[in-house]
């Protein structure tokens, strides 16, 4: 009986622990935040729908199923299982293309200091950390007409 | 009472073909006695008050066939005119201008059969026997049977000349036809099986290189890329068949039909849908709606051409109005380091014409707020998007009220502005009232260092309540320009308020609605549209008019293309193309165009598959006429810079009536004229060196032209040539020394436009002068 009750002592504030942090990390991983680099109008608005949308699914970012109409509004594409988002970088000296593909961001081909970015959700908010990037710009939805 | 005297117009017909005869045989003109007035109805002339040009040659063709029917038969008249056989009776498919009260039903017991109506004008179906009774009712204003003619892109290609460059006509050495080009289509709705994408005889020769599907998830993505499907193989690419079902929308034969239009060869052989580029090679990309998904293709089409050492043009029929309208979008400055020599790019100018999606205002320090009413679709309720950017370095603040039109007063006024400097994102849940909400985006943007907010409204109050969206801007010593979101279709009116409560109200406009990303680049090509063809037949051998969006007349502007220029000045679009209407290949696995849609105009089938061809227009129909001259040009210089096919536009393009005199700056409206295909093409590319030695002016000129040499110049010739070719003033000018200068007199000539060439040092300069 002691030696359950010492194990429980032991299982329990660990348990409690690692719930706690989870529960924190998750809610972390939820936070959508300004990151390092400036981003346009369109951008805004999405983090702040994303936020809204994570807030009222109670989903988490990693596992992040958009409704149908969040991603139309933002052009999200679905590839591989994953929905990604679409825009432009400008970068600099410090950008290393290595480090965005490290964090499952896909750079597209150069065009001087401008390339196109595929980021899958998950990957947002360590991607709006990222260096040598000076701006991000969503991409726009282009009509054929 | 109007007289018709076939014998003297007849007469008149054959005097003139005698004189032709005469000059073919290369005997001299007699001396011609000056003209002492002119020919009067009373003097017997064929009367043609209140018809059209056509209509009257119908009309003498008519008493020909009954005069003398071996000289015409009903069939060639049939043709000729596209006439309708119903009942036994020939028809004519006209167009009526009626005197106030007027209605084509009145006209029923002439055995009119009355069509449509738009304002004072009506389509009907005339009795041909009958026509010359119409046009004396007194109702009747006015009868055009004009244009009544097949559907097909040999109207487009006469238009812009692009025959003469397929000819090869003098000066051309040799025929052009888009042969050791790429032609790279970015759009949706390929039908990749079309036999337009073969060579002439429709079944050989497939000329699509390359396929990039983004929207097919299921096979390999071009290397370098993540998304989307690659066809590399002639088998895959048929294989494949469309990119349907990938795409579904009501769109679906979008891409089959630009592209058919820049690089279609016609399906079959003497098809009279040949495109312009027929014998280029083709690659298309299907894109998803976005830009960044556009920018990979533009750099995919140029990595393919490279790949295979050949020059290449990007045709981008696509619009939306998101961005600066400056050049400074992301989008645009990925492809400013994209455009180079052998690599150029045409997009649309948008069909934004008729709406007034743009509104500025100009800030001083007594006036410093000023108001507009967002418009959505024409209703007060709805979804629409304002897009507001400020000057470099300035800022400004929105906030969005709510007016009752009803009771002319504010029912809702947030306490606090937004100002684009805060760089924050918001919304107003506007006191928590389900039917409206305003969410702002503001910054100061890092590219181009002006402010902006951006403003999405939702405004679902029904109409009976009065109650619109109402957007205050404010400022002090600044300007703003703001544009409404085409997709959501957000114009700005006043609502007929001559002031609001505390100042002026913006109505919108419609100039500087040249769509952004892609078409305000300052790279591109953007292209407007005018109009020519207005009417068609269908397959079903109905006869059709283009609607009130698009309808003008034939050689007129398109009244649907967007107007430019951009907000920083530069003059949009480039050039215009005819874009109203036109027929192209369409997709065989949409359901858009079938055996009896009204816009189907043409079939051909091989084995069992049939394919069709159908009519559509916008400014999504002008860009590929000139991506496809663009690739011509390329043929023949394939290292053409976006600047020397610019210079050969400016100096080649067909002003008209229509047009009007074109400033050398450009208009906004028709870009320097209408693209000419031939003229263009018989220019050398310009040489720099020696422009730069020279001065022309005035230009337009009425009298002199002076010619001012900065530096010594060797060798010198210069020739006037007139638009067909002719040289009308030529002086071998040996030596100039710097300061040098030559007048040419051109009092003598006709007014119209003329190509000066100055020959000198090994190098050609050449300018367009107009000769007013």
């Amino acid at each position: 009986m002691k030696l359950f009750s010492g194990l429980l002592m032991l299982i329990l504030p660990t348990i409690l622990f690692t719930r706690c942090g989870t529960a924190y990390g998750q809610k972390a991983a939820n936070k959508i935040e300004q990151g390092s680099f400036p981003v346009s109008a369109d951008t805004k608005f999405f983090m702040m729908d994303l936020q809204n949308e994570l807030n009222t699914s109670k989903q988490t970012l990693k596992s992040f199923t958009p409704t149908k109409q969040f991603a139309e509004k933002y052009s999200l594409q679905k590839i591989k299982g994953k929905y990604h988002l679409s825009g432009f970088i400008q970068t600099d000296k410090r950008f290393s293309e290595k480090q965005l593909r490290r964090i499952q961001v896909f750079p597209g081909q150069p065009s001087g200091n401008i390339r196109t970015v595929m980021v899958p959700l998950s990957a947002f908010p360590a991607f709006l950390k990222q260096k040598g990037i000076t701006y991000f710009e969503l991409s726009k939805k282009v009509e054929v007409y | 009472m109007k007289r018709l005297n076939i014998y003297l117009l007849l007469f008149l017909v054959f005097a003139i073909n005698v004189h032709a005869q005469e000059n073919d045989k290369g005997k001299m003109l007699p001396p011609i006695p000056p003209a002492t007035g002119y020919l009067a109805e009373k003097d017997g002339l064929f009367s043609t008050k209140g018809m059209s040009a056509n209509t009257a040659l119908l009309l003498v063709d008519l008493m020909q066939l009954k005069k003398n029917p071996s000289a015409i038969s009903q069939k060639e008249l049939i043709e000729k005119y596209g006439l309708i056989k119903k009942g036994g009776k020939l028809y004519a498919n006209s167009f009526l201008m009626g005197a106030k009260g007027f209605t084509a039903a009145s006209l029923g017991e002439l055995g009119v059969l009355p069509g449509s109506k738009s304002g004072d004008v009506f389509t009907a179906l005339l009795p041909v026997e009958r026509i010359a009774e119409i046009v004396k009712m007194p109702n009747v204003k006015y009868v055009d049977i004009s244009c009544v003619v097949k559907a097909d892109l040999d109207s487009a290609r006469r238009h812009t000349n692009v025959d003469k460059v397929h000819a090869g006509t003098a000066p051309l050495n040799m025929p052009y036809t888009g042969k050791g080009v790429v032609v790279g289509v970015i759009d949706n709705g390929f039908d990749f099986t079309h036999p337009n994408f073969y060579d002439s005889t429709g079944q050989n020769n497939y000329r699509v290189k390359r396929v990039w599907n983004q929207n097919d998830t299921t096979g390999t993505s071009p290397t370098g890329y993540m998304y989307g499907s690659e066809y590399i193989t002639e088998a895959q690419i048929l294989s494949a068949k469309s990119d349907f079902p990938f795409y579904q929308a009501m769109e679906g034969d979008h891409g089959s039909h630009t592209a058919g239009i820049a690089a279609g060869a016609g399906g079959y052989p003497g098809s009279k849908y040949r495109g312009v580029a027929y014998e280029s090679d083709i690659v298309f990309v299907s894109y998803v709606f976005s830009a960044t998904n556009i920018a990979d293709g533009i750099k995919y089409i140029q990595d393919y051409a490279a790949s295979v050492g050949k020059p290449c043009v990007i045709n981008m029929s696509l619009s939306t109005h998101d961005g600066p309208h400056d050049g400074t979008s992301l989008g645009d400055r990925f492809t400013d380091s994209l455009v180079g020599p052998g690599k150029l790019i045409a997009v649309s100018a948008g069909n934004n014409g008729r709406n007034a999606l743009y509104a500025e205002h100009t800030f001083i320090s007594t006036d410093t707020v000023v108001y507009t009413f967002p418009v959505f679709t024409g209703k007060s309720s709805g979804v629409g998007v304002a897009d507001i950017w400020g000057k470099p370095g300035d800022n400004f603040a929105v906030r969005v009220l709510l007016f009752n039109t009803k009771t002319n007063s504010i029912v809702y006024a947030p306490s606090n502005k937004i100002s684009a400097a805060t760089g924050t994102v918001s919304v107003d849940f506007i006191s928590n009232n389900p039917n409206c909400g305003v969410m702002y985006s503001a910054e100061i943007n890092p590219i181009n260092s002006k402010p902006h907010v951006k403003v999405d409204l939702l405004n679902f109050f029904p109409d009976s309540t009065g109650i619109r969206f109402y957007i205050e801007i404010t400022g002090s010593n600044t300007a703003i320009q703001m544009w409404g979101q085409r997709s959501r279709v957000t114009d700005f009116s006043n609502l007929g308020y001559l002031s609001g409560p505390n100042g002026l109200i913006m109505d919108g406009r419609r100039d500087h609605i040249v769509s952004d990303p892609y078409s305000c680049g300052k790279s591109v090509f953007t292209v407007g549209a005018y109009t020519s063809k207005n009417q068609w037949m269908s397959l079903n051998n109905q006869p059709r008019t283009l609607d009130f969006f698009a309808m003008s007349n034939v050689g007129d502007f398109a009244p649907f293309s967007s107007n430019g220029p951009t907000a920083d000045g530069r003059t949009k679009p480039e050039i215009t193309g005819p874009g109203s209407i036109v027929a192209s290949s369409v997709n065989s696995f949409s359901p858009a165009f079938g055996p009896l849609s009204p816009g189907t105009v043409s079939s051909v089938t091989y084995g069992s598959k049939t394919w069709y061809f159908g009519m559509n227009y916008g400014t999504s129909m002008s860009t590929p006429m000139v991506a496809g001259i663009l690739a011509l040009w390329l043929q023949k210089y394939p290292n053409l810079t976006r600047e020397q096919a610019l210079d050969m536009m400016k100096k080649s393009a067909i002003t008209d009536n229509y047009t009007g005199t074109i400033p050398a700056t450009g208009s906004n409206t028709w870009g320097w004229g209408k693209i000419n295909a031939f003229l263009g093409m018989t220019l050398s590319v310009e040489k720099a060196a020696v422009k730069n030695t020279l001065k022309v002016y005035p230009n337009p000129t009425s009298n002199e032209l002076h010619i001012v040499f900065d530096k010594q110049a060797n060798n010198t010739l210069i020739t006037i040539c007139d638009v067909t070719g002719k040289a009308v003033y030529s002086k071998a000018a040996g030596t100039l020394v710097g300061g040098s200068e030559q007048v040419v007199n051109m009092e003598n000539n006709p007014a119209g436009v003329y190509i000066l060439r100055i020959a000198s040092n090994g190098e050609e300069a050449v300018y367009k002068i107009v000769k007013q």
